[in-house]
């Protein structure tokens, strides 16, 4: 038993590190590619983590292979455009100015009705509302409005919106100070600790969450004390 | 470019490190059938029984590698017919010697294949 633990955590160590190397795209699965890997990984670790005749390392080695091919795979995709239109594939065009691409619609084996539902996924229950719908390398499927279908936007209506913030930095995150954030606010410890004393708290320990925005507007979330038995007890 | 070189790299790692694996234990399989020729073909019991301990020793020696690579089930079948060939040399049993002799060979014969850079295991 202690064997099949110190395999577990071994193995799950391994896992974390090559996803974490994998990066974002890999949690995303941005590519089929991704997600075919993040499956062989996890069926690959279970084998030695289960059978503990099977060598480790022959969960180990297929991992990193693995793990080797994607990152190379993936950062050939991104030094070359050819290389990833082999590897990825292309967008394709479904909508057009409106106009359904019928021969892409069947070269790509989706039907009117597949069409139809990924459009109302998207809120989009009239299909002449849409301008032009790509389907991604990945799968899915991104539309553009016709201008005329499109939602009105500040900047269309004249709108002033520099009172409106743009950016939010967290600066306490359950009594932790993100020095990095407050740094890069422009702001030290001791502004940090004036904004908590107008709310009347003491300390950093004492905020839940504090959020400030790029006007200058502090959100100061006081953390919730819990009595010792806060339990609900049944009668 | 430092991921292209570092996966690069590690590919490479690994397939040296394989081959070398199978290299080194078609060279184990070689020795102990040295050992194990050697034992068959000994004049005495006592220079079989030499032998054959000589034999365990490397094998012994090779334990960690071994444990590392091989399948467990077929490490522990190996080391008891090693174990069964000894016992009976030491009862100067020949037709027990001579079966756990055959059978030990097959057995290396299995670890070596599983183990080998061969079209018969990638398929």
């Amino acid at each position: 038993m202690a064997t099949s633990l110190i395999r577990t955590l071994i193995l799950y160590f391994l896992i974390i590190l090559s996803l974490r190397i994998m990066g974002k795209r890999q949690l995303g699965e941005l590519q089929p590619a991704e997600l075919v890997t993040s499956i062989l990984i996890s069926d690959l670790a279970a084998v030695p983590m289960q059978d503990l005749g099977i060598p480790l390392v022959q969960g180990v080695v297929p991992i990193l292979t693995l793990f080797s091919l994607e990152v190379l795979v993936s950062a050939l995709s991104a030094r070359s455009a050819r290389f990833r239109a082999f590897f990825c594939g292309r967008t394709s065009v479904l909508i057009k100015n409106g106009v359904i691409n019928q021969r892409e619609l069947k070269r790509q084996r989706i039907n009117i009705t597949e069409l139809l539902e990924e459009l109302r996924l998207k809120d989009v229950f009239d299909p002449s509302q849409v301008g032009s719908a790509y389907l991604e390398t990945n799968g899915a499927l991104s539309i553009q409005l016709r201008a005329a279908e499109r939602p009105v936007t500040a900047g269309q209506m004249q709108i002033d919106t520099r009172s409106e913030p743009e950016l939010y930095m967290t600066l306490i995150a359950q009594g932790r100070v993100l020095d990095v954030n407050l740094a890069a606010c422009g702001h030290d410890r001791a502004w940090l600790l004036r904004q908590i004393a107008r709310e009347g708290l003491r300390s950093p320990h004492d905020v839940f969450l504090m959020v400030l925005d790029d006007l200058g507007k502090t959100l100061i979330v006081p953390r919730t004390q819990f009595p010792a038995d806060s339990g609900v007890k049944e009668g | 470019m430092r991921y292209i070189w570092g996966s690069l790299g590690i590919l490479v790692l690994i397939a040296g490190v394989t081959v070398w694996s199978s290299l080194y234990m078609a060279e184990i399989t070689e020795t102990m059938q040295d050992y194990l020729d050697a034992a068959g073909t000994a004049a005495s019991r006592e220079e079989v029984l030499r032998t054959l301990t000589r034999m365990e020793a490397y094998w012994e020696g090779q334990h960690w590698y071994l444990e590392s690579v091989c399948v467990h089930n077929d490490l522990e079948e190996a080391s008891a017919t090693l174990s069964n060939l000894y016992s009976a040399a030491l009862c100067d049993d020949d037709d027990d010697f001579l079966a756990a002799h055959r059978l030990i060979q097959v057995q290396l014969e299995h670890i070596t294949r599983s183990e080998a850079f061969r079209l018969g295991n990638i398929l």
